[in-house]
């Protein structure tokens, strides 16, 4: 395996003199430097350059090579961040880590250590720092979807053994670009609940494996001011767990098993998709079309939907599925089929 | 006598405000040409569209029929709208009149794509058709057009 490029991302609310610095200074230490620092700034977005404690870890990370980033996020919460974030890395790896937590210097080591195809995504051990970190118990599901609810999450254990079962993950993890395709979910409120295990269970549903190597270890410090616990208001939690919920009811659905793709789009549009649709059909074996006209598709072995329908399945997720949009953001050259191809293959 | 298809509009702007930049102005010329030259030409596209001087329309059709429409005439034309995408899907060679679209985006290299000039082509072609003005002056002359169809029906 040739270096990988990591992008560490942190998405930051209120931290500035809390636990902001020291993550960032966990970063410096790592014996695996990433390469560039995001870090997307949703709090009082005060200028850090300013203040003696950010000079100088902002002259650490030069002296470490590692290039560094603050940008102001638009205070929709770190989901909306996060996705920047993947539009914005340079890189095919982004490290996300959260501005309350501190990684022990081998933890981006050990989860660059898993790289290998197939693989989407790396998660490491997340320690509550008041606590001893306790070995997991014989017979705890390794993160499955179905016992999200109801069973503790693998990453807060000692495992003597790394799994590349878990059907999800949590908090901090490396993750490839490519696996996370899909998007977060930009429907969340602000609190971002659930906003990890419906990016990283999608991962796995489209094909791509999650590791869980708790010889990685991040700590927790659980702060009690800033990030998420900004947010006071209940109804945002319950707002995610209906989400939640209501993406669960369709993937266990007849829709589960199928990609969605929405063309919200002309009927011109539609019939250059069409060209490539026996790839796209070939590449996700059940393929669900979200569509204006259904007519053309009449012969084609896909399930058809309306665009309300499609919506409704996607959330603000569907605005990702416009093919002009696709275009104009990556200064398109090509024919426009050959866009769908690009888009979706 | 040789069939010619001729699909002249792209639908109107969102706006209901003014002409769709990519509409061509000049086919009751095109279809004088076309007459002159002993063609029999279909126009096919919806209703309320303006008619040109057809000798038969088919406006709303099925899409099997306008499948078939296509499939069966010995030259479409249309401007930059959905018949150039349905007609390449069907192998069906014609000719596409660009104005502001850039062909090498929307069009398809089996078609003869008729481009006045790169120059007119908008800065951003991804963006609305309602914030772009028309411009006759984009468009090529009936004559180009007449001589690509000839070129095309020669010995069909």
């Amino acid at each position: 395996m040739g270096i990988i490029d990591v992008t560490a991302v942190i998405s930051t609310k209120d931290r500035y003199f809390d636990t902001l610095p020291m993550c960032i200074a966990s970063i410096v230490n790592q014996t695996y430097l990433p390469k560039y620092l995001l870090i997307y700034d949703d709090g009082e977005q005060i200028d850090l350059r300013d203040y003696p404690l950010y000079q100088n870890l902002f002259q650490h990370l030069y002296r470490k090579d590692i290039d560094w980033e603050i940008k102001f996020g638009d205070k929709k919460g770190q989901v909306h961040n996060h996705q920047k974030a993947i539009e914005d890395a340079k890189t095919e790896w982004i490290w996300r880590i959260d501005d309350d937590e501190i990684a022990e210097p081998t933890a981006l080591e050990i989860l660059v250590s898993n790289i290998e195809e197939g693989v989407g995504a790396i998660a490491g051990g997340v320690f509550d720092v008041t606590k001893t970190p306790l070995h997991l118990p014989p017979n705890t599901p390794l993160n499955t979807i179905d016992t999200v609810r109801t069973s503790p999450n693998i990453q807060w254990f000692k495992m003597k053994e790394k799994t590349d079962v878990a059907e999800h993950l949590y908090s901090s993890f490396l993750f490839r670009k490519e696996a996370a395709k899909h998007g977060y979910c930009l429907d969340l409120s602000p609190a971002g609940h659930r906003e990890e295990t419906l990016l990283t269970y999608q991962m796995k549903r489209n094909g791509w494996k999650l590791i869980v190597d708790t010889s990685s270890v991040t700590w927790h410090h659980r702060s009690p001011n800033g990030g998420i616990r900004s947010y006071e208001d209940s109804s945002y939690w319950e707002h995610d767990e209906e989400i939640f919920n209501k993406k669960m009811e369709i993937w266990n659905s007849e829709l589960g098993d199928y990609k969605v793709i929405m063309l919200d789009c002309g009927m011109g549009d539609h019939i250059a998709f069409l060209m490539v649709l026996p790839e796209i059909i070939k590449k996700y074996k059940k393929v669900c079309l979200s569509v204006h006209w259904g007519d053309p598709f009449e012969n084609s072995n896909v399930k058809l939907i309306g665009i309300d329908e499609g919506k409704k399945i996607l959330g603000e997720n569907h605005e990702k599925h416009s093919i002009y949009k696709w275009m104009w953001d990556h200064n398109w050259k090509g024919r426009l089929k050959d866009a769908f191809r690009e888009m979706w293959l | 006598m040789k069939t010619i298809v001729i699909s002249p509009y792209s639908k109107p702007l969102r706006s209901g405000d003014g002409e769709n930049p990519k509409n061509y102005p000049w086919w009751d010329d095109v279809v004088r040409l076309l007459r002159d030259h002993g063609f029999y030409i279909i126009q096919i596209g919806v209703h309320g569209e303006r008619e040109i001087d057809f000798h038969e329309k088919r406006f709303n059709l099925p899409f099997k029929d306008l499948k078939e429409t296509i499939k069966n005439c010995d030259c479409w034309i249309s401007v930059d709208n959905m018949t150039q995408h349905l007609a390449t899907y069907i192998n069906k060679k014609g000719i596409v009149i660009f104005s502001k679209s850039d062909q090498r985006i929307f069009g398809y290299d089996e078609n003869i794509n008729l481009l006045k000039d790169r120059k007119y082509l908008r800065k951003y072609q991804f963006a609305m058709w309602e914030d772009e003005t028309f411009q006759e002056e984009a468009f090529v002359k009936p004559e180009e057009i007449i001589k690509a169809v000839l070129e095309l029906t020669k010995g069909n």
